[in-house]
């Protein structure tokens, strides 16, 4: 039997957030996944939380699990009593659902659609083109953005580390020289430098993306070639 | 068209509870040297592709798989076993990487060792993909005016088999060419004159209401859960004319349960209006599969039937679902090529 704790909150139907316990005849060894869906499929059909692939690929189903960030479909159910909160830092629509789309989609959104065929550039070592190429396997979830010490919610200039990685992609096949140069200026606009090393992005990554790595990297880059001055912690990774 | 061209994945999880059919694949992305065990210990595929063994193709080794579990001779937990243990170990960082989603699954369920191709882990088949659907021509003009449609909603791209790698060709292929037909005919249409969306989103509007209105009533997830289980005995990965026919009593009678289908108000995140509407399509839907696969007497690329276990020539044809005076009726067309 599961004892399971959730944050339940309707905009318009409720005042403010409250919690509900859901007594769930489940075992541990099942998914976040399975523990949601058996909840709204018997207990409560207006319980409401995102799923969409169920197989790490979307971005879609980040909440917190005990304290912690994780995905719904990858993270397993390990103890009794569990506890389920929306993913921090982000407007709740209702329940388990957070609105992540208006700010890491809006940022992807911002992006200029790359077209003709794509060339890797000579712009970067080739410890910096592996990091970058890895870092494409981002999904979006916002559990950087989450869990980022600088995140605020509402807050449109600073970007989060997932932001980085998508600039990366940019970076990695940027066609002049000038382009390259501009998007080191894009992630100085967007406070990059401002990164205070916490590294919580790369330790609660689902995907393994190294998103601290990645910004360490545009960080040396920034140095390098626009002569900006960067705080020792970042140059020293 | 060719609704009855449903391809099943040899292998997916088992359990636990919210993975149960989540992809692990085929045996050909396990590595070169993965072997298929029954709960008797036996290598089944020897008896049933001696040449290819795991690694004949997918509706072969999905069927294989599905028999031994139907026959009594699965794990416990409703599985086979998956042996990875006699795999090359050079290989391993490259299979890691190339299948990491897959890789991390396998280690969180069955652990690191099964993940690491230290240890067997279980699996069972799962519906993968469709390769029946919409009928379109060469500009993926669907039969309603103005709709268009383009990949796995469509049929016949893949014939009675899908090749692995092709949905996606066929995504780029045929949204391409869907894009630029809108484009084209968008521009030439008179909308004022052709558009009947309006009276199309006061009947959705109905239908909505209506669903709420019906206080009391099934809920749409009860439905669902229904239908996947007659869908999966009686139209699943071996069939049968006494099965198709039973499926389709039964759909009948769920048909009617439906009718009495209620959602909670809402109108954000709203899941069980999301899967009251669903499940009405997927009623439909249904249908279509076990009307196609009762009129289709051989068994073909992903299509088998245990009472007609051969080719046959004389069904070198689609199967065509047409919707007559509100009834789906299936009719056999000549391929046009």
């Amino acid at each position: 039997m599961l004892n399971v704790d959730v944050q339940r909150y309707s905009p318009g139907k409720n005042a403010a957030p409250y919690r509900q316990i859901f007594q769930v005849p489940l075992e541990t060894g099942i998914s976040v996944l399975g523990l949601l869906d058996y909840i709204r499929k018997n207990l409560d059909e207006t319980f409401a939380y995102k799923i969409y692939c169920t197989n790490q690929h979307c971005g879609e189903c980040g909440l917190m699990l005990n304290g912690k960030p994780v995905l719904a479909c990858r993270d397993m159910i390990t103890t009794e009593n569990v506890v389920l909160d929306p993913l921090k830092g982000f407007k709740v629509i209702k329940d388990l659902v957070v609105d992540v789309d208006s700010v890491i989609r809006k940022q992807w959104s911002e992006f200029p659609v790359l077209e003709g065929k794509m060339v890797y550039n000579d712009f970067l070592t080739e410890d910096q083109h592996s990091l970058f190429f890895m870092a494409g396997a981002c999904i979006g979830c916002a559990i950087c953005q989450s869990v980022c010490c600088l995140h605020k919610e509402d807050d449109v200039l600073l970007k989060g580390p997932a932001y980085y990685a998508a600039l990366a992609q940019y970076m990695l096949r940027a066609k002049t020289k000038e382009d390259f140069l501009a998007y080191l200026n894009t992630a100085v606009e967007h406070g990059i430098l401002q990164c205070i090393s916490c590294k919580q992005c790369s330790k609660n990554c689902p995907k393994d993306v190294e998103p601290y790595k990645v910004i360490t990297a545009i960080a040396k880059l920034i140095h390098n070639n626009l002569g900006i001055n960067v705080s020792k912690k970042l140059l020293a990774e | 068209m060719d609704m009855e061209m449903v391809q099943f994945i040899p292998l997916a999880f088992p359990f636990p509870e919210g993975m149960r059919g989540a992809f692990i694949g085929m045996c050909s992305i396990h590595g070169p040297d993965v072997r298929l065990y029954n709960s008797l210990g036996e290598r089944f595929m020897e008896r049933y592709q001696p040449d290819r063994k795991e690694y004949a193709t997918r509706d072969q080794v999905a069927r294989a798989i599905f028999t031994e579990i139907r026959d009594g001779r699965g794990t416990e937990r409703g599985g086979v076993i998956v042996d990875t243990t006699n795999n090359d170990k050079s290989l391993l960082p490259r299979y890691k990487a190339s299948t990491a989603a897959v890789y991390s699954a396998l280690a969180r369920v069955f652990g690191e060792k099964a993940a690491n191709w230290e240890e067997p882990f279980e699996a069972a088949p799962s519906q993968h993909f469709c390769m029946g659907g919409i009928k379109i021509d060469g500009d993926c003009r669907t039969a309603c005016k103005n709709l268009f449609a383009a990949g796995e909603i469509t049929g016949g791209i893949h014939g009675a088999n899908r090749l692995g790698g092709n949905a996606l060709t066929e995504v780029t292929v045929f949204g391409k060419l869907a894009g630029k037909s809108v484009c084209k005919e968008v521009a030439e249409a008179d909308w004022a004159k052709e558009s009947d969306l309006e009276q199309y989103f006061a009947e959705q509007d109905a239908m909505v209401k209506d669903l709420f209105v019906k206080k009391g009533g099934v809920s749409g997830t009860q439905i669902k859960k229904a239908l996947g289980e007659i869908m999966w005995e009686c139209g699943g990965i071996v069939r049968n004319q006494e099965m198709i026919e039973k499926g389709l009593a039964q759909l009948a009678e769920l048909k009617k349960e439906a009718e009495t289908m209620h959602a909670e108000e809402g109108d954000i995140w709203n899941y069980s209006l999301v899967e009251a509407l669903e499940v009405k399509h997927m009623l439909k839907v249904s249908e279509a599969v076990l009307l196609s696969a009762g009129m289709r007497k051989e068994s073909r690329g992903s299509h088998y039937r245990e009472d007609y276990p051969a080719k046959d020539e004389a069904y070198m044809s689609n199967m065509v679902i047409v919707q007559k005076e509100g009834k789906l009726v299936c009719e056999k067309r000549p391929i046009i090529l």
